[in-house]
């Protein structure tokens, strides 16, 4: 579960969760979801850059993704 | 409707003056592979180890993609980030200082004072499990050896770049402009009569075969033709929007239209945007990227017409006539050490001409790099160098909060993160060039970066008389082959995954080859934008709206 890769421990404050479980020490890993965002085809640099991205990507928007409608 | 001119001819290739750019990437090397480098400085690929690894025998290390941002004016804390996880923590001195001990390669020097001295590793063994455990699940500790962390980075890397390639298109209805800037990356097609063949506008029929084709072009990303794929277009030139180009345009933008896509994008001087009010807005040209070079005094040096008259009154006005017709503005300022010190005043005729009160409105600024010999270099700054520059005009006159920073986009990123979790980073590559990215020419040419244009030599493909698409092998595999695993530089960088490698373009300038690393200065660029967002979020101050950052790289 990813929430269990969440600090609680004093000394560490994690702010967001880590998308891969790196505690299994397999040098390939399964790609539990897409880097940064779990929709297909969005890397945070699409082929326009910014211009069809509206994930907080670069753009600075945070709606959904208009280039899968 | 105006009268199609002909689709152009152009010189045999043996007759065409070479554009200012070696031919491929450059590369010297011998190599197999396509352009001769790529194979020699990507990671050896070795088989993936089947057995359980045993940690008994294993040493605990620091992850080579840990990334160590020390806060200003704090000793007791630091931020770990780590490079291929996404993970965000806070972490005291004592965890900070236990990692770094275990580091076999020499952490970056912080930005804020210096490193105490890190305690030998088996003086610091007193971290409880508890805390090592998520350490380790944090990605920042591991018992993998740096190659085959490596091999771990690559396969992570080369996953994103396979899963993350969809098409978009960069139409150029010609290369031809009606300004002369000096610093111009095409200036040679104007001021070279052996690029006249260029200039002239796309026809009509060559746009039905660019729209023709895409389908073709969607299915090498595996889009078949029935799925909603709503294309991502945008007008580059030359200047796309001209007066005489409005009726391809209107044509361009309704087979868009046909397949699908609400609007387009621009990247325009904006001198004749007058000639396509009604186009403008949300069902139309939507996003329009314009240039102001300075106050008017000094943009009217830099962006002038053939005759050497200005053209910022005229811009001015087809901002606010664009801003009021629903489009959205975003306001690039090319910035050097000549025209900085103006950046204060510009921002006030931005308030003055009310362009900061609509949402629709963002200013940025970005770097001018010396792309041709009537630049000096001495002049230009490097993307963290107008960072700081532009963080002191920030601090002497708060009317700079209208103006972006290169990077204020990843300082919102960051922001974002501590304000509401989520991830960054992910990027295998700098940009579009180097996944799905297509630009189009008048002659239906394919390439894959705008900036490499104009040249057939270079070009990734071509569309065909019948609208069929033939690719240039050699070409597009050196484009698109090109990742933060392409060369090892990039491959065991702790930011990589977050700067994607940097500019091809600028790498081939500075190495002379496109698959080498452009820096940039981006190690210090993260940090300081991840200290900044971390401080700005525990001051609680509001996130602004506005100055954000490029809507493209160019």
């Amino acid at each position: 579960m990813a929430a269990d890769r969440k600090s609680q421990l004093p000394e560490i404050e994690s702010f967001n969760l880590a998308e891969l479980d790196v505690s299994a020490l397999d040098v390939r890993l399964e790609l539990t979801s897409l880097l940064p965002h779990n929709l297909p085809g969005c890397n945070g640099n699409c082929a326009t850059h910014t211009f069809s991205c509206n994930l907080n990507v670069s753009c600075g928007k945070n709606s959904g993704c208009v280039v899968f409608a | 409707m105006q009268t199609p001119v002909e689709i152009g001819t152009r010189p045999q290739t043996g007759q065409i003056m070479d554009a200012p750019v070696p031919d491929g990437c450059g590369c010297q090397a011998d190599t197999s592979c396509a352009c001769g480098g790529h194979a020699a400085d990507r990671p050896a690929p070795e088989p993936v180890p089947e057995e359980p690894i045993d940690i008994s025998t294993r040493t605990l290390r620091a992850s080579s993609y840990l990334i160590y941002v020390d806060l200003p004016r704090n000793d007791r804390e630091m931020l770990l980030v780590h490079g291929y996880t996404g993970a965000f923590d806070k972490v005291s001195h004592r965890i900070a200082t236990f990692v770094r001990a275990r580091e076999d390669r020499r952490a970056p020097k912080p930005l804020y004072g210096d490193w105490t001295p890190a305690p030998a590793v088996d003086e610091g063994t007193e971290l409880p499990d508890s805390y090592i455990s998520v350490l380790i699940k944090r990605g920042y500790l591991t018992y993998l050896t740096r190659e085959e962390e490596l091999r771990r980075f690559t396969a992570i890397a080369d996953d994103l770049h396979a899963r993350s390639n969809y098409p978009g298109y960069i139409i150029m209805p010609t290369y031809d402009c009606n300004l002369r800037c000096f610093y111009c990356f095409q200036d040679h097609m104007r001021t070279n009569p052996s690029f006249a063949y260029l200039l002239k506008r796309m026809t009509i029929p060559m746009a039905d075969r660019i729209f023709d084709a895409m389908p073709q072009i969607e299915a090498r990303h595996g889009i078949a033709p029935e799925s909603k794929y709503a294309r991502p277009i945008t007008l580059f030139g030359g200047e796309p929007l001209l007066r005489d180009n409005r009726d391809l345009i209107e044509h361009i933008l309704a087979r868009a239209h046909d397949g699908g896509t609400r609007a387009i994008s621009a990247i325009s001087n904006a001198t004749d945007l007058d000639a396509y009010a009604d186009l403008l807005g949300p069902d139309g040209i939507e996003q329009i990227q314009v240039t102001l070079d300075g106050v008017p005094d000094e943009h009217d040096q830099r962006r002038v017409y053939a005759d050497g008259t200005g053209s910022f009154e005229r811009i001015a006005r087809n901002i606010t006539m664009a801003l009021e017709r629903g489009a959205q503005i975003s306001a690039r300022m090319n910035i050097d050490r000549r025209n900085i010190s103006e950046l204060p005043q510009l921002a006030r005729i931005f308030i003055e001409h009310g362009w900061t009160e609509s949402p629709r409105f963002v200013a940025y600024t970005a770097p001018i790099h010396a792309s041709n010999d009537k630049t000096e270099r001495a002049t230009t700054f490097s993307s963290w160098e107008l960072d700081q520059a532009l963080d002191e005009l920030r601090a002497s006159d708060p009317v700079m909060e209208v103006i972006g920073r290169p990077d204020d986009n990843l300082q919102r990123r960051a922001r974002s993160i501590f304000d509401a979790g989520g991830t960054m980073g992910g990027q295998p590559t700098f940009c579009g060039a180097h996944s799905g990215m297509y630009v189009i020419d008048r002659f239906g040419d394919l390439y894959a970066c705008w900036e490499r244009t104009g040249n057939e030599k270079v070009r990734i493909g071509q569309i065909k008389p019948d609208a069929t698409v033939e690719m240039d092998a050699v070409n597009d595999s050196m484009w698109r082959t090109r990742t933060v695993t392409s060369n090892r530089a990039c491959a065991q960088c702790r930011y990589a995954l977050f700067c994607g490698g940097g500019c091809a373009v600028l790498a081939e300038g500075r190495r002379g080859r496109i698959d080498t690393n452009f820096c940039d200065g981006y190690g210090e660029r993260f940090r300081a934008m991840v200290a900044e967002a971390y401080g700005d979020f525990k001051a609680g101050k509001v996130v602004t709206a506005g100055a954000a950052g490029p809507m493209m790289n160019m």
